[in-house]
């Protein structure tokens, strides 16, 4: 069973940083596309039309992959107002609420992921072929979309198993069930 | 209205309320009031899909990128002593160092976070020295991060083109005199109030102002700060010179920005670099789902005739202009106090355009009146994004910040917010004289 442990915390491990290279990629890259678009209608002037293209392209994918690595790093925007003021200073209160949230978080986008399908499945069926960049497929684009949806449900996953151990731990201890 | 839409908007509240990240809510409220109408979800997943296609949205992830190099390569530093030399001489002006360099940093980074990250660890321990409070140079740099977003580039000024569909070079221009009234109405309250937070006791031979800067002194801060202040210029004189295009004049800024913190001031290194790009990758993600998920929300909103309702019903209500203005500020004020300024821009400004168009509100006015109130967002408890920052960063706690920040709230950024709505002019005339009307409108 550790052994299991060890090997999927490697794989997610390695999984984040996949993630994280693919991004800091794509954000260089898409920057210099755009500023080489700028040098060459300048100074270089060579007949290259497919830059800005190319740079939104490889925009749109990152972002994308960008969105399961906010997941992961948990930057999603909240409003805490509330439940800091109504949970203060109880732990076990705020250790459910968090698991919570996880856990309505997956259900919500499990609940998605069937649109995705649908809409990955059709990107599948009819490719539709760049107009600048012709060897490039729009559809790649639609297709890594759901890809993005599936790590961010992966994360979440994986944030609701350490949610739901948190609380666990914070029911054993005496001081968390005090409260 | 239909009732799936009534329990997905209650949905809507309910998931705020109790602190569901907000892209979750956009997107749970939608499915559920979709499937409660008995309509199709199919519309759902080309519009997240398609809300990510934007040239708008590559522009605000560059000036992001920038702004979160700008704020590590140590350019903060020779911008603090050129507003040094500038006005540390004047009593009570060593806290407005703090103000003026916030307007170089926010005409640097278009963001208010950045700002204050990287000006409170410079300045809130010198100025303590200096005698000053620490609860109260927080306080002011915290209140002035609001600048970051007013002074071109903007990022949320370029969330609300692309949400409105509105020129950017328009746009960028009609928060700069709100911005520059700002800082001027700052610098004035911090005059009269700053004496009551100086502490009797300062390091010895430490007077609570500095000494007025030689022309030497003056032209050699410039010098070392020129290179930095060369971004701002790159930028605004690229899109209104008809040189680039927004967004590239956001990757320009991005390449500019890294030579220069790598090389001039050599304070980017490997090491902060990759920590600059993970945390732009973590904030563009966070957009990436909230846009996402908000367009489709937004998208089920109007097709569904709540923006055309919420319209009318303002319009029977209010019947005038000026208090439908009143009453839009009073709206995205309270929104501020407690929702981020991304989500806002998400929701509220596809509500209201419906209802600015029966008035026939300039586009380019509501952005600024928009910007203005996202800003005061920033800095209006309980949910101040800048004073969370502020606190963490200097070690106040958190309730010290609120009376001195309050006073800079009501006595500078409720008036500047009020002058913002009902004086047109201030918004529009630069805009009109810079890109012409007929990209601004009539106003």
């Amino acid at each position: 069973m550790d052994r299991l442990k060890c090997v999927a915390r490697l794989v997610l491990d390695r999984l984040q940083s996949a993630e994280l290279i693919i991004c800091g990629f794509g954000l260089c890259l898409t920057t210099l596309l755009i500023f080489a678009q700028v040098l060459n209608r300048y100074w270089l002037h060579f007949e290259i039309m497919i830059l800005g293209d190319l740079a939104l392209y490889c925009f749109i994918f990152f972002m994308f992959i960008a969105g399961a690595v906010a997941t992961w790093k948990e930057c999603h925007v909240s409003v805490d107002a509330f439940r800091d003021k109504a949970l203060c200073g109880r732990p076990r209160g705020l250790a459910r609420h968090r698991a919570v949230l996880t856990v309505m978080s997956v259900v919500i986008l499990a609940s998605f992921l069937p649109q995705v399908h649908s809409f990955v499945l059709r990107a599948l069926k009819y490719p539709e072929w760049g107009t600048l960049v012709r060897w490039f497929n729009h559809s790649w684009l639609m297709e890594s979309f759901g890809v993005a949806m599936v790590l961010v449900l992966l994360h979440l996953l994986v944030i609701a198993g350490r949610d739901i151990k948190a609380l666990l731990d914070e029911r054993k201890s005496p001081e968390g069930g005090a409260r | 209205m239909e009732f799936g839409l009534v329990v997905g908007l209650l949905a809507f509240f309910a998931g705020i309320v109790i602190g569901l990240p907000l892209c979750w809510v956009f997107l749970g409220c939608s499915t559920l009031a979709v499937l409660l109408m008995d309509d199709s979800l199919s519309f759902m997943a080309g519009t997240a899909y398609h809300s990510i296609d934007s040239y708008v949205l590559m522009a605000i992830a560059f000036f992001i990128f920038a702004g979160n190099l700008m704020a590590d390569s140590g350019i903060a530093d020779r911008l603090v002593r050129l507003a040094h030399s500038l006005v540390g001489h004047i009593k009570g002006g060593l806290v407005d160092v703090g103000i003026l360099a916030t307007v170089f940093m926010g005409a640097l980074t278009g963001s208010s976070v950045p700002c204050i990250a990287a000006l409170i660890p410079l300045l809130v321990p010198q100025l303590e020295r200096f005698g000053y409070q620490k609860r109260y140079t927080t306080s002011v740099l915290c209140s002035s991060s609001f600048l970051g977003y007013l002074i071109p580039p903007s990022v949320p000024g370029l969330m609300y083109c692309l949400v409105a569909s509105q020129s950017v070079a328009a746009l960028f221009l009609s928060t700069v005199f709100p911005g520059l009234i700002l800082a001027g109405g700052y610098i004035t309250l911090n005059h009269i109030i700053a004496p009551k937070y100086l502490m009797a006791s300062r390091a010895e031979g430490v007077s609570s102002w500095g000494v007025k800067a030689t022309a030497r002194e003056r032209a050699s801060a410039l010098w070392y700060a020129l290179p930095a202040l060369g971004t701002p210029v790159i930028v605004l004189g690229g899109i209104y010179g008809g040189v680039f295009t927004p967004n590239e004049a956001g990757a320009v800024a991005a390449v500019y920005t890294l030579l220069v913190g790598a090389f001039v001031y050599k304070g980017l290194k490997k090491k902060n670099t990759w920590t600059c790009i993970v945390n732009t990758v973590g904030t563009l993600g966070m957009i990436t789902l909230l846009l996402a998920f908000g367009t489709v929300f937004t998208r089920l909103l109007i097709r569904e005739g709540v923006a055309q309702a919420f319209a009318e019903s303002m319009i029977g209500a209010f019947g005038s202009k000026y208090l439908v203005l009143f009453m839009l500020n009073m709206l995205l004020l309270v929104l501020g106090m407690f929702i981020d300024g991304i989500p806002i821009l998400l929701i509220a400004v596809p509500l209201i355009l419906p209802l600015v168009s029966a008035y026939d509100i300039n586009l380019v006015h509501l952005g600024a009146i928009v910007v203005v109130n996202v800003g005061l967002g920033v800095v209006t408890p309980p949910y101040a994004m800048s004073m969370f920052v502020g606190s963490r960063l200097s070690g106040v706690p958190y309730s010290d910040l609120v009376k001195p920040m309050l006073l800079f709230l009501l006595f500078v950024g409720l008036p500047l917010l009020f002058l913002t709505t009902y004086v047109p002019a201030l918004s529009c005339w630069l805009p009109t004289l810079v890109v012409g009307p007929d990209v601004v409108g009539a106003w």
